[in-house]
Formats: C-alpha cells, sequence, structure tokens
C-alpha cells in the first residue's frame, strides 16, 4: 500500500464539484503521478452530473482527459466520486465500476475517491473523502493516516471561504460543456480563484 | 450569486419567485436567501400569495436542510389550513427530510386513503425506497403508480433513471420509447434514447443508436452530445466485422461530416479561445475515420 497525496487544488475541485450540485451523483477523474513509493494527485476533472450510467459521453471524457493528461505529463490515476444518497459511500455500484475498471488497466496505483456525504459541513473542519485504493484485484479502504493533503488547515480554510463565496458557481464539469461549450471543464480560471483563496490564507 | 439579491426590492423578490415557482426551477439556495434577507419582513404584503411563497419555501428550506425554517413554514401551513392534503403531503416531506421514513409513509397512506385519484403522494413513497438506498423496491412502486398514472412523463424519467442504475439499459430504453411517443420532436429524448443502445453495445443496437443520433440531431443540429455520440457510434461500426465493405465509404463520409459539425460549434462559441479549438481538433483528428 502506498500513500497518498491530494494537492490542495484536486481536493478543492473535487468537493466544490459536490456542492454545486448537492441533490444528484457526480463523478470525475483524478490525474496524478508516482514516484518514489507516493502516489500524488495533482488534479481532479470533474466530469457528470446528469447520468453517470451512459456509456458514450464516458468515452468521450475519458478520451479527451486521457489527452490532457499526456499533455500534463500525468496519469489518469483516480476516479472520485459522489452518491447520490446521503449515507452512501459505497464504490460497488454499476456508475463506478465501468470507468474503475478501465483505470486500473493502465495504472497500478488506482485509487477511488468516494466523498462522504456526512462528513461535509459549512465549517469545513475536516477532510471528507473516502479513498480506496486497488491492490490485488481487490480495492481496499485506505487508513486516513496514510493520506495527506496539501496545506491541511490552510486548504480547510481556503474551502470554508470558497465554499461562503460560492465560488462553487464558478465550476464548470464536463456535462456544463456539453450544454454550452463555451465553459471550459479544464477550470482554468477555478484554478486561478483556488490558488488565490490559499494564499491568503497563509 | 447571492448578492445579485441584495439590492432588488420585495416587490421584485416576489416576481423573481413567482418566476421560479412557475417554470419549476429548483434554486433552493437563492430560494431560501432571498426569502431570508427580503421576503421574510414583507410576508404580509403578500396577500394570498403568501401561502404559496411558504409552501415554496419550505420545499428549498428541506433542500437545504435548513430544517429551523421548513419547521416554521410548515407551521404556519398547518394552521392555516388543517384539512388540506397538499400540507400533509408536505407534512410527510418534513418527515422523511429528518428520516422518520415510516412515519412519513403512514401519513402519505392515509391521504392516499382519502384521495385515490392523488398522484403527489404516491411518488413520495418512490422518493422515500429511494432515501432507503432500495432500488429494486422503488422500481416495483414506481411501474404500480405508472400502471394508474399511465400519462405522468416526469415519472417515466424517473423509471429510466432507476433502471439505469440497476444497468437494466433494455428496460431503460421501453420507458424513453414511451417518452418520445408523448413528445416526438424532442431531441434529447431521441439522444437520451440513442446513448442507451449505445451502452447496451452490439453491432444491432450501434445501428438504432446510429439513427436516433441523427434524428436528434436534425431536431436540434446543436446538440453536441448527439454530434459526438453519432461520431463515435459510426467509429464502433464500422470497426465491427459485421460491418460490409460497401457501407465503410459511406460510414467515413458521415464521420466526416460530424467532425466538421463538432468543430464549427466550438469556433462559433469560442472566438477568442484558440486552444480550446486546437484541443478539439486533436480530438477530432484522433476520433475521426480515415477515408
Amino acid at each position: 500500500m502506498t500513500d497518498v497525496k491530494f494537492s490542495a487544488r484536486a481536493y478543492a475541485k473535487v468537493l466544490l464539484h459536490a456542492i454545486k450540485y448537492p441533490h444528484c451523483a457526480i463523478n470525475g477523474l483524478l490525474l496524478g503521478k508516482y514516484g518514489n513509493g507516493e502516489l500524488s494527485i495533482v488534479d481532479a476533472v470533474p466530469l457528470f452530473h446528469i447520468s453517470l450510467h451512459l456509456a458514450p459521453m464516458g468515452e468521450l471524457a475519458l478520451n479527451t482527459v486521457e489527452q490532457l493528461a499526456t499533455e500534463l505529463n500525468l496519469e489518469i490515476a483516480g476516479y472520485y466520486a459522489a452518491n447520490e444518497n446521503i449515507n452512501d459511500t459505497s464504490i460497488d455500484k454499476p456508475a463506478h465500476r465501468a470507468i474503475s475498471e478501465k483505470l486500473t488497466e493502465n495504472f497500478d496505483h488506482a485509487i477511488i475517491a468516494m466523498v462522504d456525504n456526512k462528513e461535509l459541513s459549512i465549517d469545513m473542519d475536516r477532510f471528507a473523502l473516502k479513498v480506496s485504493q486497488y491492490s490485488d484485484g481487490k480495492w481496499k479502504v485506505k487508513d486516513r493516516a496514510s493520506i495527506r493533503y496539501e496545506g491541511d488547515d490552510t486548504l480547510l480554510k481556503a474551502l470554508y471561504k470558497l465554499n461562503k463565496d460560492e465560488r462553487y458557481r464558478d465550476l464548470y464539469d464536463f456535462d456544463n460543456h456539453l450544454d454550452d461549450v463555451s465553459l471550459d471543464w479544464r477550470n482554468r480560471k477555478l484554478n486561478k480563484i483556488i490558488d488565490g483563496a490559499l494564499q491568503r490564507q497563509v | 450569486m447571492a448578492g445579485v439579491y441584495d439590492n432588488i426590492t420585495w416587490s421584485e423578490a416576489r416576481n423573481v419567485l413567482r418566476t421560479w415557482r412557475e417554470n419549476s426551477e429548483r434554486q433552493s439556495r437563492d430560494v431560501v436567501y432571498i426569502w431570508e434577507s427580503i421576503l421574510k419582513q414583507h410576508v404580509d404584503k403578500l396577500g394570498n400569495e403568501k401561502f404559496l411563497v411558504l409552501e415554496q419555501v419550505f420545499l428549498a428550506a428541506l433542500d437545504c436542510h435548513s430544517l429551523n425554517l421548513s419547521e416554521k413554514c410548515l407551521k404556519i401551513l398547518m394552521t392555516e389550513f388543517p384539512g388540506s392534503l397538499r400540507v400533509h403531503k408536505c407534512h410527510a416531506m418534513h418527515l422523511e427530510a429528518i428520516e422518520l421514513y415510516d412515519e412519513a409513509l403512514s401519513v402519505l397512506d392515509s391521504i392516499i386513503k382519502k384521495d385515490e385519484t392523488n398522484a403527489a403522494p404516491r411518488k413520495r413513497r418512490v422518493a422515500i425506497y429511494k432515501a432507503y438506498g432500495r432500488i429494486p423496491e422503488a422500481i416495483k412502486e414506481l411501474t404500480e403508480y405508472l400502471k394508474k398514472f399511465m400519462s405522468d412523463q416526469e415519472a417515466w424519467h424517473e423509471l429510466s433513471d432507476l433502471y439505469l442504475q440497476e444497468q437494466e439499459y433494455g428496460k431503460a430504453a421501453v420507458c424513453i420509447e414511451e417518452l418520445i411517443l408523448h413528445n416526438p420532436h424532442n431531441h434529447l429524448l431521441h439522444q437520451r434514447y440513442a446513448e442507451i443502445k449505445y451502452s447496451m453495445g452490439g453491432y444491432d443496437n450501434m445501428l438504432t443508436a446510429k439513427s436516433y443520433f441523427c434524428q436528434a440531431i436534425k431536431l436540434n443540429p446543436n446538440n453536441i452530445r448527439a454530434l459526438y455520440g453519432l461520431l463515435l457510434t459510426v467509429n464502433h461500426i464500422s470497426l465491427s466485422q459485421k460491418c460490409p465493405a460497401s457501407k465503410k465509404k459511406e460510414l467515413a463520409k458521415l464521420s466526416t461530416w460530424v467532425s466538421k459539425q463538432i468543430d464549427q460549434q466550438y469556433k462559433l462559441k469560442n472566438s477568442n479561445d484558440d486552444t480550446n479549438i486546437k484541443q478539439v481538433e486533436d480530438l477530432l483528428a484522433h476520433l475521426q475515420l480515415e477515408v
């Protein structure tokens, strides 16, 4: 089992995506790289909130994100999702299986990060991800201690502010992009907003 | 953007809520914000609309988990209309929100007993099974409901989504067929049907998907999901061993045409951002068939 480190940007995007659509399931991909016994998650790409179960747009998104990953010299290292039901953090759902199986074919240390809806609060007083890693043909839940987040408390404080300022409205997922192709699923504008929020906390 | 609603008058606020109510827009966070910051102080000026607004705020508050607010609204509604089934339904929803599902079910059953033609409480029952995470039971309940209320389009849609969750693509497709009969000119339904057929896989399903994606594009040439979907479908068909050689040329032509359409959509919308266009052209080059 390897350690996992989330960049502030990746974590912030996963959470803002979940906050933007509180009434439905969401998913997305995590970009990162593996080195020195540590998996480093650098960025997140928010994908869907309308229907997680249909193949065509999923395939298209995988193709597109793969292209981005190559460009950035990263790999698709993980998958993240939040289930529709508040109590539900299970990863064994058809919607998740389709993409996670693809992941493990191409990447050895792939992870799935589920947003634990119950851990979310306005105060942002703790990290709300439940991370599982693929090893020996199974997904195993990782201990919280083996997961690190860039910035720790600073990141939580920044997220509190981002949520309060309703910055989730600046996050666009792939579904938004398919509704209006001028919306940027790479979220370059949001990246700057997140960076700014972090700097103000330091 | 709550800030947008900071400097509006109470009558403007009333109008905003009215529009959302009429279009059934789910702007829960904004509804609660507008209520708390403006309308709350002017509630007596609303006249008879007051109760409609209270119901709207009640639902929005449930959505935002502002249970104090929802309880306040509910109390006013209950005192004003003690025998109303509509308010009873709200009461059941409040019970749902605090996870007292059995109590909620019994309230709903009492409403159904009093008024068998009332559709809303039956649909809430489906929602409760969903909240329990018991999807097969939710499906059963909803199919029972649809036997009685066959023309409820929202319900067919929900049933289709539930079947998708269970990966019963065939049944999900049937629900969409039902909806297409109601709305033969809705491009989104044709697109959705094609997406389901594509997900089912196999040569014949791909051919069906192709026709439906084409129909969606015919109804709305700007439907980007249908355009991408058609491109992927055509790729699958022409790579299949079942595809006769004589057809391949035609498919390649279609593929070129679709790529051009997608490219145009991006050029139209991203006139000042070349990186997006470049990126999409790379992707298209990757996906397009060789002629």
